[in-house]
């Protein structure tokens, strides 16, 4: 057993520039060996209660990490600007996994936490669709139920169809930008954060209706956006609903894939500072009013929950939209 | 001013960092293996853990009836729905057990190799090293059969093999199914010779002793002399090793059939006071008491060895109708039914049976009453044992008489819940006249692995094949008869006529103990039975006792049996890990 070891590659850059410009840029690359973990290439003849530890994975982060202000007095206006951005992009290099059956389905190579799942093709619109597609083996399938593709080509849907679909659920494209700005006595700043690359599978009890039966469980309102044989659109939300669960249905697959970018506006600050020569008859310094919202608006292609949560059934507490309004006083 | 400043930083750095002896410490409060091995109280503890990996029946959602044509369970998460709608293949297997036995395995021979560093424990009891050792060895040979006959032949591994060892040593191709057996019948002959014949203290009930590794012997020795493994299988001429080692051989082996006789003969030897009797006030033998109590009263003549801890309060709420507030899903095939003898001892559909498959009846019988369906009049004892049907009461003493409603509209029917049967019966065997659902208060029962009436039909099976002209065949199947209160086989069977009666007989007295859909494996006649339609009442319809639309033979489910089911399929994981390893034919 030892300490895990590091290598890495850095290139930095700062540059200061035209009167007010600031850059600062990190191109990286490190490679991460030795990681305690389980094994995963014994078999289960050896009847092990718990596979041993050792110092087998091996992991590499590549990525760029950037950023940049900008500060300006133009006349009375103070105007400041600041961006960053964070690129990583990590691969699995060893997990002592053996190959797959099929190699596409290795998680070596690929992203720490990569979704897998099915390729949806859509739903079925017909039994006659049904008999002649591949044959789908997870449960029975009727019309409205989600078809998949054959990916290995041997005719059977099954687990061996599952490929990396999707980004990992923690993104690895993070930014922001902002800007404050003063003007006399007035003050306003704004920050907005963003994530992309990133997305989730959307499942769970909590999420597919019925699939409790009818104790447990929680159906969302985007459930009436499903298919049934008097709408049987392709472009809806959910296929056809089940009491019970469905293992045709329920499982990962592209259908169930979103995409969880966003951008989001962070924080937003309006103020006004009482002018000195009004405050100081009060023997106050400084006497400031203002306005503070946290996560006030969200931008995403996302809407049932905060993206952020980065959770396929939004069972995560919640991050809060705040709202402050104060009072500066320095005596 | 201007100024303008650029400056670059460019570094490399290689971080290193490694420490030798400081983390290597071992904990206080973690024994190692020579630790274990010393203290009486954790070599108990260590041989408890040996027989932990032995499956528990009771248990709805791992007993292994609904996977035959027996019957069904209707819970949707119940695996046998994947297995018999053929939904299931090498990453995802229901009622998986590889891991799990070869961790039963390992336990055992880490067992077998230290128990005698104990002086404590011999201190104690003289002798009990060499038992239980003896014990952990049977254990172990009996997870090697149980893996044997669910995914055929497996890898052996007669030593530890230590976690540091090289991918040559921890990746075994697989031994042949007849190096399988012999390894076994070894080992168990091994064991016997340590063990008591019988266990004698009541706090030792459940141990193996060693009329339990007689009987281990006599199944493992009759499933290696079946047709699937004995010959004639050409379906498994391409079943080989990398190496080109063929797994099943194609050579037919009469001898085989005489090993296992004599070895179902060898337990019925020590057995000689016969099958579990109860008798009423009369005298006379009470052949419904007699089959129900075998199930019930622990520790019975008919007991070779059993489960003493089980969970069968939880399988009696499973079985219960809804109307004894159980949950009214432990189902039985109308196959099942069928089976069932009449009480003269004649199949349904012999001449002179006196079968009658419709009408409602009219008037009381011994095990009947007026209104129940004439389809289940003057049936043996065994079916109203272990059959719930419509208008049937509670097995519960105390239920006062209500008759179950499973008719669509039904008290118990399938309208009412998703907790129903499919097929329109219950399944009451196992279940003890004094457990109370409503009030749970249950009697304590064991599940019983191994039993004299299997070892008769063993012995009879057997025999038969290698000896046609033996009295004792028709003797044995006789005895079991009479126990189940029907009359003797005719005489003058022809071979082929013994061996099927022979069959039928233990399809009915060894009925949901997990012996039908690896016997319908062995013999080879799982294509015709276990695929296709399963029949059962007609669930949907009925609304009252009278209402004859749910007395229509219906189909169920439509089950898929196909060639590569005789064997469970290898986990994937393990073909992954261990490239010696073939997959089974056709998975």
């Amino acid at each position: 057993m030892t300490w895990e070891r590091e290598t890495e590659a850095n290139i930095g850059l700062e540059l200061r520039f035209l009167r007010g410009f600031y850059l600062q840029a990190d191109v990286f690359k490190r490679i991460r060996t030795g990681i305690f973990m389980q094994r995963n290439s014994l078999p289960a003849t050896l009847g092990l209660q718990n596979n041993p530890w050792g110092n087998i994975g091996e992991f590499e982060n590549k990525g760029i990490d950037a950023n940049m202000e900008y500060n300006k007095k133009i006349g009375k206006l103070n105007l400041g600007l600041k961006a960053n951005v964070t690129y990583v992009r990590n691969t699995l290099l060893n997990d002592d996994a053996p190959d797959y059956k099929y190699t596409y389905q290795n998680r070596r190579g690929k992203r720490y936490q990569q979704p897998f799942g099915l390729i949806a093709e859509g739903l079925f619109k017909s039994e006659d669709e049904i008999t002649t597609s591949p044959k789908q083996t997870f449960g029975p399938v009727r019309v409205g139920d989600i078809k998949y593709k054959d990916v290995n080509g041997d005719g059977l849907i099954d687990s061996y169809d599952e490929v990396a679909i999707g980004n990992p659920p923690t993104p690895q494209l993070v930014y922001g930008f902002g800007t404050t700005l003063g003007f006399k006595g007035f003050d306003i700043s704004a920050f907005f954060q963003g994530a992309g690359t990133m997305s989730f599978m959307l499942g769970g009890v909590g999420f597919y209706p019925f699939s409790e039966g009818g104790l447990r469980g929680n159906v969302h309102v985007s459930a009436l956006n499903r298919w049934t044989p008097e709408n049987p659109s392709q472009d809806v939300v959910f296929p056809r609903l089940s009491f019970g669960t469905n293992s045709n249905n329920f499982r990962s697959s592209s259908w169930w894939l979103r995409d969880a970018t966003y951008l989001r506006l962070k924080t937003v600050e309006i103020g006004y500072t009482i002018p000195k020569k009004l405050t100081q008859k009060l023997k106050v310094n400084t006497l400031r009013f203002y306005v503070a919202g946290l996560n006030l608006l969200t931008w995403s292609g996302f809407d049932y929950w905060d993206p952020e949560l980065g959770n396929g059934r939004g069972a995560v507490y919640p991050i809060q939209k705040n709202i402050n309004v104060g009072v500066n006083i320095n005596l | 001013m201007k100024r303008i400043s650029i400056f670059f930083l460019f570094v490399i750095s290689a971080l290193s960092i490694s420490c030798d002896d400081f983390l290597d410490k071992q904990p206080d409060d973690m024994l190692t293996i020579d630790a274990v091995f010393t203290t009486r109280l954790e070599v108990e503890k260590y041989l408890a853990n040996v027989y932990s990996y032995l499956p528990d029946p009771s248990d709805p959602y791992a007993n292994l009836t609904p996977v035959s044509d027996e019957g069904d369970f209707v819970w949707t998460s119940i695996g046998a729905n994947s297995v018999n709608t053929g939904n299931w293949g090498p990453t995802s297997i229901p009622y998986d057990r590889y891991g799990h036995y070869y961790k039963g395995i390992r336990a055992a021979s880490v067992y077998i190799n230290s128990v005698e560093k104990c002086a404590e424990c011999e201190g104690v009891t003289q002798g009990i090293n060499l038992r239980t050792k003896a014990e952990a060895r049977a254990l172990r040979a009996y997870y090697y059969f149980l893996l044997l006959r669910q995914y055929g032949p497996i890898v052996l591994l007669p030593n530890i093999i230590p976690v540091d060892a090289s991918i040559s040593e921890t990746t075994k191709p697989r031994n042949s199914y007849d190096e399988c057996v012999k390894y076994i019948v070894d080992e168990l002959d091994l064991a016997a010779k340590d063990l008591p014949t019988v266990t004698q203290n009541v706090i030792d009930y459940g141990r193996v002793d060693k009329r339990t590794t007689l009987a281990m012997k006599a199944r493992i020795l009759l499933y290696a002399a079946s047709p699937m493994f004995n010959g004639n299988n050409q379906d498994y001429s391409d079943f080989k090793n990398p190496d080109g080692k063929p797994l099943i051989t194609n050579t037919y082996d009469v001898n085989k059939w005489k090993l296992a006789a004599d070895a179902a003969k060898a337990v019925i030897d020590v057995m000689p006071n016969g099958l579990y009797k109860k008798f009423d006030a009369t005298g006379a033998l009470d052949p419904f008491a007699s089959y129900r109590d075998v199930f019930i009263d622990r520790w019975n003549a008919d007991v070779i060895w059993s489960r003493p801890s089980t969970g069968i309060s939880n399988w009696t709420v499973h079985a219960a109708p809804r109307q004894m507030r159980g949950w009214n899903g432990l189902g039985v095939t109308q196959q099942m039914i069928d089976a069932y003898h009449m009480a003269n001892g004649k199949r349904i559909d012999e001449a002179g049976s006196g079968y009658v498959e419709t009408g409602l009846s009219t008037a009381d019988t011994k095990y009947t009453k007026a209104l129940d369906w004439n389809m289940y009049l003057n049936r043996e004892p065994r079916f109203y044992v272990s059959i719930l049907y419509n208008h049937d009461t509670w097995v519960f003493t105390g239920a006062s008489g209500t008759p179950i409603q499973l008719y669509a509209t039904g008290a118990s029917g399938k309208n009412g819940s998703h907790d129903h049967t499919e097929t329109g019966y219950l399944l009451t065997k196992f279940v003890s006249p004094n457990s109370d659902v409503p009030n749970n208060r249950y009697t304590t029962q064991s599940w019983i692995y191994f039993r004299l009436a299997e070892m008769y039909l063993n012995y009879a099976e057997a025999l038969n094949e290698y000896s046609p002209n033996s009295a004792d065949i028709a003797k044995y199947v006789n005895l079991v008869r009479e126990r189940a209160g029907i009359p003797a086989l005719p005489t003058g069977l022809s071979q082929a006529d013994m061996r099927e009666r022979i069959r039928h007989e233990r399809r009915i007295e060894l009925a949901f103990e997990e012996h039908r859909l690896f016997d319908v494996r062995r013999w080879k006649t799982a294509d015709n039975t276990q695929g296709g339609p399963m029949y059962g009442m007609n669930v949907s319809k009925g609304t009252s006792f009278t209402d004859t639309e749910f007395y229509q033979r219906a189909v169920f489910e439509t089950r898929v049996f196909e060639k590569k089911h005789y064997f469970w399929p290898i986990p994937q994981s393990e073909i992954d890990r261990n490239k010696q390893m073939v997959q089974n034919p056709g998975w």
